[in-house]
């Protein structure tokens, strides 16, 4: 039976912009389960990637509820929140967004020296990780010593320390040329087919939802399509 | 050229608060250009209204001529041929009164008899007490603080005065501030009367022995002097105050504003530069999408020129108001604390408003030139893509030039003679000291932060906190700016604190007597007696003058002593050598003149050149023989025989006795009081002496001080400032930290922590660069005040570490709120 990771029940986001309330997301609810490599597409402004950072604690809902592993986002405080970025979601963004003055080894235990831990605890895990990226001989580099595909695979190393449950990734190929892109790819399917981590990605390329095993289509904040409804494409 | 200029004025709309933050720190800069030019004017009104004490605003003084065997008194008629060019002419009767409310605290007192509605036009008072002024006739008197509080005096008190020899019961009309007439009486008391008054004590049926003269065009100076010499041909028609001999009296006060105005004018080029040049880059990609759709770089640099103007005028306009408030802060606030009743008036003037406004616009346009030229250089390619080389890559290049500047200034210094030419080059050293330490501090930051972070002693958001002080510009910049700020203030405590020491030091230094007196005729005579006083060991006596022109140098001397040979030495001390023995003990055998080392090196002088002294009219050539060793009156001083001086300057009697004694020194006071009673002028212990100097010396200090902790405030707001551009800056990592699981608490304890560690790497830095300044300060100070050791205060290290550290703690109080608001997403998507 697989377990469920993470459900959204009748989520509505909205923002103020000048006087107008604009709902970039209205009703959405699914659910996620241990293992899936969800694709999320649609058009630009249908609310995938704020879709994505609500799943992630990043922002507000307005209103609806999200549960990571049975706990609700909206019950928890500030710290409790920080823990589970921490322990529970990884993170890759399209700009891979690392830290310019830290090299990659302390960019990638930057989560679990933030949980306070000790960086000598981690340092054969980083090996690890450094060997699955294929950045074993970058580790002491600046990210701007890396192209950006080593950036972005610092950041898969870096979503990985904590073991968390679930990757979100929001565009991770849109700023890479085609043939880097596809090693990324390969990479996150690797990692959710091995480590049977969940992945959650949102994309643009309809070419890059052939790694994962469903698909969710949204367009002006409503899911028009979650190819697990269609049964062929969710795991069972 | 349209579309662009819509751009910049929607981009100063939309973020008011970064355009608000260029303002304020120009505004501050400007605050403090103002501020130090004004509180420069101040302390030199300080200054000149202690040598224009007894000529208020006037511009001649006309006084009987001692040597003619003619009237004691000035008449008015001769001046009614110049009536029509004179704004005033003012006649006052001046003398010496007895004030003998015992024995012990006898004293003379120098009394002027004016009318009230003269005296307020030449010499207006400050009055502290008053009970009636209007009606100032009758045995009234105006005395001062000084006088009031060593008797015990108020308004309304009886003085019983001896005018002579006629005792006569006088109510104290009023008590005036230590300002004007009553600004220095170290030299002795001063005290106003009614004319008519002292006219009837003395009999002097109308006359006057002194007139002040105003004139309506100063520019009629010369030839008044003239004409009015010619009109008055039995009497004194002199300049009221010598022009050269003010301006070399505020000269003297003028140095250490100038070596505050230098780091004021550091920092606020620096605060404008550091705010301004962020705006400007955050600003490229805009800058480099216009370029690539043909606008031109001559447009766009115009007006972004444009905008820097009016930002500066802005930021001007607010600056002078700040100004303002901080001056009147300072001396309603701050100063009537430390200067004990000596009155402080602002003095600024719209020349100095309007100035401080050019200075903003001209600091707001240079900080945006320099960003603009840099992009011109670059590729429009790197502006778009915010490609181009960021800061601190050339931190290793710039650091050893900085340490190569470092060096040069430190030894520089050491190589030079004392004269004007080394004089500036030690400030030009003191400049590129500050430049250095600028220019290392990207390098020494590293080092300091790779050795925090190798010692394991921090959790790991310390840690964190600490390693992102290396790389981020702003943060670099505040280090930079409280380096300098610390090294500049630390160097002004110092200075300050070392002066005051050293006058305090001078008289344990150089003074070996208990008690100096002034009598009324000191001659062979006196000085048995006096040595016949119990208690008296021993004395010396000597005529002294002050303020005497080399008039062949243009130069005024603090003091002239005619002294009587080696044994003034005895008592007053100075580091003699066996060719200054020789010298001094030949000044007699011809007409020698003995000069201080300072006074040579400053002069250019050799053995052998010829000195003209100006004894007020009359004048005396003498051949230097020798130079001595002494900073005692800043070295500016000479000695050449007693005799030599008698014949010269027409003094019949000693001016001065210097006393040494053995037992209680205030009992032998009292018995030197009581032996020669009224006719001893002035009669001084040397812990009198001692005190007053150092009460004028201190409150000149004390403003500076006071300035200096002005520079601190604003310092602090340009450290605010940096301190919320660099967390503008840096919103998107922020972000980030917060997207990978770092807490609101733990973002806020990173935020302390850098703070905190900006503060103490800034505090290090700083006071290695004011260690180095104070090596070359004393080699400066030497060629205004001879030389000066330099105390370092470990309680002002202690109290300027805590209090920057504290600052920088309490400074980031304003990011942390911002944290509060920061939101992950907006910042990680769209920053």
């Amino acid at each position: 039976m697989s377990t469920c990771v993470l459900e959204i029940k009748d989520l509505y986001k909205s923002f103020k912009m000048g006087n107008q309330v604009v709902d970039i997301l209205k009703n959405v609810s699914m659910k996620v389960n241990k293992g899936e490599f969800i694709s999320i597409m649609g058009p630009s402004g249908s609310g995938k990637s704020t879709l994505l950072y609500l799943m992630g604690g990043l922002d507000k809902i307005t209103s609806g509820a999200i549960a990571i592993n049975g706990n609700k986002l909206s019950s928890m405080n500030d710290s409790t929140e920080s823990k589970m970025r921490r322990k529970d979601v990884g993170f890759i963004f399209q700009f891979y967004n690392l830290i310019p003055n830290l090299n990659v080894e302390e960019n990638i235990l930057l989560p679990v020296l933030l949980d306070g831990k000790k960086r000598k605890d981690y340092i054969k895990k980083v090996d690890q990780l450094l060997e699955i990226v294929g950045l074993s001989d970058r580790r002491h580099h600046t990210p701007r010593e890396l192209s950006g595909g080593q950036q972005q695979r610092t950041s898969i190393a870096r979503a990985l320390i904590n073991d968390p449950d679930i990757i979100l990734a929001d565009e991770p190929i849109g700023n890479l040329d085609s043939k880097t892109g596809t090693g990324i790819l390969e990479l996150l399917r690797d990692i959710n087919r091995t480590k049977n981590k969940t992945v959650i990605m949102v994309t643009h390329s309809k070419e890059s939802t052939a790694y994962g095993n469903r698909i969710v289509n949204l367009k002006d904040g409503e899911i028009c399509e979650d190819s697990s409804d269609l049964g062929g494409l969710c795991l069972a | 050229m349209g579309i662009f200029l819509k751009y910049l004025l929607r981009n100063i709309a939309e973020k008011k608060f970064r355009t608000l933050l260029v303002i304020v720190a120009i505004a501050v800069s400007a605050g403090l250009f103002f501020a130090t030019s004004a509180i420069s004017t101040t302390s030199k009104e300080m200054m000149k209204d202690r040598v224009r004490q007894f000529a208020g605003n006037s511009d001649i003084v006309i006084r009987p001529n001692n040597d003619a065997a003619v009237s004691r008194y000035v008449e008015m008629a001769p001046l009614e041929n110049d009536k029509d060019r004179l704004e005033y002419a003012v006649g006052t009767l001046e003398g010496m009164i007895l004030y003998a409310p015992n024995v012990e605290d006898m004293n003379y007192i120098k009394v002027m008899g004016i009318d009230i509605e003269d005296l307020h036009t030449y010499n207006p008072l400050s009055i502290d007490q008053e009970r009636e002024l209007n009606n100032f006739e009758g045995n009234l008197i105006i005395i001062s603080t000084y006088i009031a509080e060593r008797y015990g005096l108020a308004v309304g008190s009886i003085m019983e005065l001896e005018v002579s020899d006629q005792k006569t019961d006088f109510t104290v009309a009023a008590i005036s501030h230590q300002k004007g007439y009553f600004s220095n009486e170290s030299q002795g008391t001063v005290a106003i009367v009614p004319k008519r008054t002292l006219d009837k004590l003395y009999d002097a049926n109308g006359a006057m022995n002194a007139v002040y003269i105003k004139l309506k065009n100063s520019s009629q100076l010369a030839e008044m002097l003239t004409s009015l010499g010619e009109a008055y041909p039995d009497s004194d028609v002199k300049e009221a105050v010598n022009q050269a001999e003010l301006a070399q009296s505020v000269s003297s006060v003028s140095l250490p504003f100038m070596i505050v105005s230098i780091l004021a004018m550091f920092m606020s080029v620096f605060i404008v530069y550091t705010s301004f040049n962020i705006i400007v880059i955050e600003r490229l990609p805009v800058i480099g999408t216009f370029r690539s759709i043909g606008s031109t770089r001559k447009r766009i640099n115009s007006l972004l020129l444009l905008e820097s103007v009016f930002l500066g005028l802005a930021g001007g306009i607010v600056g002078c108001m700040l100004g303002i408030i901080a001056l009147y802060f300072m001396a309603f606030v701050y100063l009537p604390h430390l200067t004990s009743g000596q009155d402080i008036k602002l003095s600024f003037t719209a020349s100095q408003l309007l100035y401080t406004v050019v200075f903003a616009i001209v600091l707001a346009v240079i900080s945006a030139v320099i960003p603009i030229v840099k992009t011109t250089r670059m590729p429009i390619k790197d502006i778009i893509l915010n490609s181009y080389s960021k800061a601190g890559e050339r931190r290793g290049a710039g650091a050893v030039v900085g340490v190569l500047l470092f060096a040069a200034s430190l030894i520089v210094p050491r190589l030079l003679q004392t004269n004007l030419f080394s004089f500036i080059l030690d400030i030009v050293c003191m400049v590129t000291l500050l430049i250095s330490l600028i220019l290392i501090v990207p390098m020494a930051v590293r080092i300091l932060i790779k050795l925090l972070v190798s010692t394991n002693l921090f959790s790991n958001e310390m840690s964190i906190a600490i390693k992102n002080i290396d790389n981020n510009k702003s943060f670099l910049n505040n280090i930079k700016l409280i380096a300098v700020s610390i090294a500049g203030i630390f160097l002004i405590f110092t200075i300050s604190s070392s002066m005051s020491r050293d006058i305090e030091n001078s008289y344990e230094k150089y003074h070996g007597y208990d008690i100096k007196l002034s009598h009324s005729q000191a001659d062979t005579s006196f000085v048995e007696q006096l040595n016949q006083v119990s208690g008296v060991e021993g004395s010396n006596n000597t005529f002294e003058m002050e303020n005497v022109q080399i008039s062949n140098k243009q130069y005024y001397l603090n003091r002239v002593y005619g002294i009587g040979g080696i044994d003034y030495f005895n008592y007053v001390k100075a580091n003699l050598r066996d060719d200054d023995v020789k010298a001094i003990s030949q000044l007699n055998s011809g007409r020698n003149v003995v000069v201080t080392d300072i006074l040579m090196s400053k002069l250019s002088l050799n053995i052998g050149d010829q000195l003209v002294l100006d004894f007020k009219g009359k004048q005396g050539e003498y051949t230097i023989t020798g130079s001595i060793d002494s900073s005692f009156n800043t070295g500016n001083m000479v000695f050449i025989s007693a005799e030599n001086m008698s014949n010269d300057s027409g003094l019949k009697y000693y001016t001065d006795t210097y006393i040494q004694t053995e037992g209680d020194v205030n009992q032998v006071y009292n018995d030197i009081k009581r032996t020669f009673l009224k006719d001893i002028l002035v009669i001084r212990t040397m812990q009198e002496l001692k005190d007053i100097n150092k009460g004028f010396i201190g409150g000149m200090f004390d403003i500076i001080i006071a300035y200096s902790l002005l520079a601190v405030l604003i310092g602090v707001v340009g450290i605010v400032n940096n301190l919320i551009v660099s967390f503008i800056e840096r919103k998107r990592f922020l972000g980030i930290y917060r997207s990978i699981g770092m807490s609101k608490s733990q973002l806020k304890k990173m935020l302390v922590t850098e703070s905190t560690f900006i503060g103490i790497f800034g505090v290090l830095i700083g006071l290695i660069g004011a260690v180095a300044l104070i090596e070359i300060v004393p080699f400066m100070l030497s060629f205004m005040y001879g030389s000066i050791i330099m105390y370092y205060s470990i309680s002002t290290f202690v109290v300027l570490t805590g209090m920057s550290i504290v600052i920088m703690m309490l400074t980031s109080f304003i990011p942390v709120l911002k944290s509060n608001k920061l939101s992950i997403m907006e910042t990680i998507k769209y920053e």
